[in-house]
């Protein structure tokens, strides 16, 4: 059996800064150094096998200072999971939880309700790290999915083929890939029976499985017959060969850019099989070669957002949050089709402007300078000073050494005959505006 | 007469949507979607006092809200007309009762775009 | 008393829409809703045209696709005729607008807001009429043949109510219901897919007359808000500091995809941002270079304005261009100053405009409509104004029109019931002109009825 590599280079603060993007949100101020000291393989074990839930920082509240309300008010289940974000002291558990749901792509847009789509959001929460088995089963029978994928509409004597094409096209082997079309139709009627009951106020509730709506003929899927009901519909294609390479390499794709070798595949596939868990596979994945001497990824705007704010040490305290990272290009629960989020254009220039305003209104607690007659902090004039002071505030993130030369060279631009009143006003300017060079950087928005 | 009501609205509006100041009153949310042919509320009740309601469209047509209390001389609140994939938002000030929520566009409170809501004390 | 705050909060509440994915608030039952209402909103910077726009519909297309699309069009179409639509919001009093100091009743009906015969030009077309003095620029131009002017057009069973019949002229029909304004119906019929510039507001939002069911129209928002700007910066701070992005931009990403990515934005945001500036008036200084000299100050109409000439000159492929007045001309009390203030700027601005226009050989191709929602009332109210009223004045500017009044003046003599001046034209027919004879398309599938309405000559 193939062995998948293990990355044996040195483990230090940008390695470990990297592991704390990749495998969550970024890394709360110290953080880095921390994880680093635990060496590679301690350090993925603290991320694969966490301790007990600790939020980390002040509960989240809307710019009037109201706690959420995710179920009942507009943006707050967004700001909800964004806090979620900010605060877990199990990133990697939370980023799964965002893997699947762009894996199994549901939009609130077709749901209607941010209730179904929370229930959702836990369900998938609980299988982050566990059985892709129980979790394909248990998505199967989700509320929030059997509306989004016309689950409760598939019935006996009008099959409708929905959820189960895309059970195999996008969740578990990739289009065409080991099945026909004939395999869609048989897998329509294995998945039939679910229901809900309309209740007027309430929207559809009381989701069942009600054996009179379900086809009990015998089916052939993937040239087996039997009687299948929904949960064989789904475990049948965790076993089908075709399963474990397009796990693995969905999974990998999320974590590193470019594909795995033969040898890593193999071996990862081979680690998959064994008992269809998450948590092994991930291990081999988060201790690869790849992730550390590989080549960057850009950061999808919510984890963006939760990285600055874990960084500055602030929490969630406005809703501009939800149409900020719109404006990025991604709204949690509202992925644009059930293809999930195309990650390739999360840089046009629309998103860039998205993402300076996402910096912008994150420093916005920081910003320098006197403000409505209050003297701020002296901002001393000093070039190196005030680039040193932006890293601090921001975390003091790995940058690259040109990075830091033109922000340099920025401040000392600016501050040159600085004289006169300048020389007072000045300085908080050009530190307001390192910041926001720094935070808005390619070295920033990748990891 | 339609005037004066008019201006009675406008006033009773203009007070609601003032979002409550102090700790004391209470603030809740409520979220009321609308599609053919189906009026569906994020919550069955809600407590009494400021209450940010907020109307969804997801629906294909054009839809709207309005919202009474059960009890006599009740003013009806009309929430604004919204196209598909509109949203709208207004607090409110609600006393404990039971509010009527319908779509008052042609037959859809008929076809089912009705719910109640409960304002507890 | 009691109506301007009903136009003052219908303003407020119609401002209140610039946040962003919201509907607007609540407003009272019995107003229609402003076509448009519920658009989609996205904003993207258009490389070639080098503009920041808020696109509304055509929200499943890819902003690439809209550059194309708009170089596309700006090469298919260089000699596109172009309509702008300038709104006088509030009612503009057309007794004032053309006074008719002729007539012995004026002074009886305006005893304290009559103006004198002689205070502004004379109308060449009726010696009745004189302009508003502030008008002036108005006049010069309709001496040299290039005013139409409708000294009382409007509709039967004229409505009163400001968002009512603000309405009936957006969406082109007396229809409480219709959602999509006459303008926007127009790009339906003839627009491109993938062209957001062919309908272009220059507002904080969509101007009505332009929301369309299909296609997509943009609008192009107070510039600063389309800045690279930061919170606790600002001058030449400010001005490096998004050269910097560039030079970040610009540092080698050394093969690595993600780090050429991001680098590519910035770079191209960089350069956006320095394309944007001859479209972008900054600080005090007027970053437009107009071969002619428009209004100084802070409103933003003449620089909208100087900014649009540019942009046709440009070649930006633009066929209805929609935008507000400066002033305020719900005149129920101060009328006196205040129609004299924002009359003025108008008009000094739409003579810049026309000047600018033909100094850069574009004069052919652009027809300007004046509208109003309503004239005023006849007789002055206590408070020194008007009340609403029914027929109100338009004008139609450019070097193509026919220069000739369009319906008579109604008169004083014979006002209907309320007391108001009868329409002598309706503005369905003026449309079904202008979509007719300027714009070259027919009429009767943009304009309910449009064969019911007597059709003017506009063009020469």
């Amino acid at each position: 059996m193939a062995a998948v590599p293990l990355y044996t280079g040195t483990f230090g603060h940008a390695e470990a800064e990297r592991l704390l993007w990749r495998a969550g949100f970024g890394p709360r101020r110290g953080q880095a150094a921390r994880l680093a000291s635990l060496g590679l393989d301690g350090a993925v074990r603290s991320l694969t096998h966490p301790p007990g839930e600790r939020w980390v920082g002040p509960r989240p509240r809307d710019e009037k200072g109201r706690p959420l309300a995710p179920a009942d008010a507009w943006g707050h289940d967004q700001l909800w999971w964004l806090d979620r974000m900010v605060r877990t002291s199990r990133p990697l558990v939370e980023r799964m939880t965002l893997v699947w749901h762009d894996w199994f792509a549901t939009s609130d847009a077709g749901v209607g309700s941010q209730k179904l789509m929370l229930a959702q959001n836990r369900l998938l929460r609980r299988y982050a790290l566990g059985s892709f088995d129980r979790l394909l089963v248990s998505i199967t029978a989700n509320p929030a999915m059997l509306i989004w994928l016309s689950g409760t509409d598939n019935r006996k004597d009008a099959p409708n083929e929905n959820y189960g094409r895309e059970l195999m096209e996008l969740f578990t082997l990739g289009e065409g890939n080991g099945y026909t079309e004939r395999d869609v139709r048989e897998q329509a009627r294995a998945l039939t029976g679910w229901t809900s009951t309309w209740k007027r106020g309430k929207g559809q509730t009381d989701f069942r499985f009600d054996t009179k709506r379900h086809d009990t003929g015998m089916k052939t899927v993937f040239g087996k017959k039997g009687d299948f009901s929904w949960r064989d519909s789904a475990s049948m294609c965790v076993h089908h060969p075709k399963h474990a390479p397009f796990f693995v390499r969905k999974l990998w794709s999320y974590f590193i850019p470019e594909p795995p070798d033969a040898g890593t595949q193999a071996g990862l596939e081979a680690l998959y099989r064994q008992g269809f868990e998450v948590r092994p596979v991930l291990e081999a994945i988060l201790q690869h070669p790849a992730l550390y001497s590989g080549p960057r990824m850009v950061k999808p705007p919510v984890v963006y957002i939760a990285g600055l704010l874990r960084g500055l040490n602030r929490g969630i305290d406005t809703s501009a949050w939800v149409w900020l990272s719109d404006g990025a290009g991604q709204r949690l629960f509202n992925p644009p089709n059930v293809a999930g989020w195309d990650d390739s254009r999360w840089l046009d220039t629309n998103a860039f402007r998205g993402r300076w305003y996402i910096a912008n209104t994150a420093l916005e607690k920081v910003t320098l300078g006197d403000r409505k007659g209050k003297k701020g902090p002296k901002v001393p004039n000093d070039p190196e000073a005030i680039v040193n002071g932006a890293l601090a505030v921001l975390g003091n993130p790995t940058i690259r050494p040109e990075t830091h030369r033109e922000l340099l060279a920025f401040a000392r631009a600016s501050l040159k005959g600085a004289t006169g009143w300048k020389a007072e006003s000045y300085p908080p300017l050009v530190a307001n505006a390192v910041r926001q060079l720094l935070a808005v950087s390619p070295d920033l928005q990748t990891s | 007469m339609r005037r004066l009501l008019v201006i009675l609205v406008a006033v009773v509006s203009c007070a609601a949507a003032v979002p409550a100041g102090g700790g004391t009153d209470a603030f809740s949310f409520v979220q009321v979607t609308e599609k053919e042919f189906t009026l569906t509320l994020s919550r069955q009740s809600v407590r009494a006092g400021s209450v940010s309601v907020e109307l969804v469209n997801f629906g294909m047509d054009n839809h709207d809200l309005v919202v009474k209390g059960t009890r006599i001389g009740s003013k009806a609140i009309h929430f604004t007309q919204l196209d598909p994939r509109g949203r709208t938002e207004r607090t409110l000030r609600l006393t404990p009762g039971r509010y009527a929520l319908w779509c008052s566009l042609s037959d859809h409170r008929a076809r089912g775009m009705r719910a109640t809501l409960v304002v507890r004390k | 008393m009691g109506c301007c705050n009903e136009h003052s909060r219908s303003e407020m509440l119609r401002r209140g829409l610039a946040e962003a994915g919201r509907g607007l608030p609540a407003i009272e039952p019995g107003m229609p809703m402003p076509a448009g209402t519920g658009l989609d909103r996205r904003t993207f910077l258009a490389r070639g045209a080098g503009l920041a726009l808020a696109v509304y519909g055509g929200a499943a297309l890819l902003p690439q696709v809209f550059d194309e699309g708009i170089a596309a069009a700006a090469a298919a179409s260089p000699q596109q005729k172009v309509l702008v639509s300038i709104f006088l919001d509030g009612g503009a009093d057309a007794l004032s607008l053309l006074a008719p100091t002729g007539d012995p009743l004026y002074r009886q009906l305006r005893p304290r807001l009559a103006l004198a015969a002689g205070s502004g030009p004379a109308f060449a077309e009726d010696p009745i009429l004189t302009w508003h003095p502030s008008l002036a620029p108005l006049a010069q131009l309709h001496g040299e043949g290039k005013v139409n002017v409708m000294p009382g057009i409007g509709y039967d069973h004229p409505n009163q109510s400001h968002f009512t019949s603000r309405h009936f002229w957006e969406v082109g029909a007396a229809d409480e219901r219709l959602t999509t304004g006459w303008l926007g119906r127009y790009l339906d019929r003839v627009g491109k897919p993938d062209n957001p510039l062919q309908g272009l507001s220059l507002d904080w939002s969509l101007q009505p007359s332009l929301a369309t069911a299909r296609m997509p129209v943009a609008a192009v928002d107070a510039p600063d808000r389309y800045d690279f700007w930061a919170r606790g910066v600002w001058g030449e701070v400010s001005d490096r500091m998004v050269d910097t992005i560039g030079r970040l931009g610009a540092i080698s990403a050394h093969g690595d995809a993600a780090l050429e990515a991001a680098s590519d934005a910035a770079r191209q945001s960089a350069r956006l941002y320095d394309q944007l500036t001859p479209f972008r008036p900054k600080d005090d200084r007027k970053s437009i270079v107009s071969p002619v000299a428009y209004p100084d100050g802070d409103d933003a109409f003449p620089r909208r304005l100087a900014g649009l000439a540019a942009m046709l000159a440009a070649g930006l492929p633009l066929r209805v261009v929609a935008l507000s007045a400066p002033g305020g001309y719900d005149t129920h009390d101060n009328q006196a100053q205040d129609l004299a203030d924002g009359l003025k700027l108008t008009a000094d601005s739409l003579l810049a405009f026309q000047r600018d226009l033909e100094a850069r050989g574009l004069a052919d191709r652009v027809l300007v409509h004046v509208w109003t929602e309503f004239g005023r009332r006849a007789k002055e109210n206590g408070s020194g104004g008007t009340d609403h009223g029914a027929a109100g004045t338009g004008f139609l500017i450019g070097s193509q029109v026919a220069g000739q009044m369009i319906g008579e003046f109604p008169g004083l003599a014979k006002l209907d019931d309320d007391g108001n001046l009868r329409a002598t034209a309706d503005f369905r027919g003026l449309y079904g002109a202008i979509l007719e004879d300027w714009l070259g398309t027919d009429a009767d599938a943009i304009i309910p009825g449009a064969r019911t309405f007597s059709r003017p000559k506009i063009l020469r």
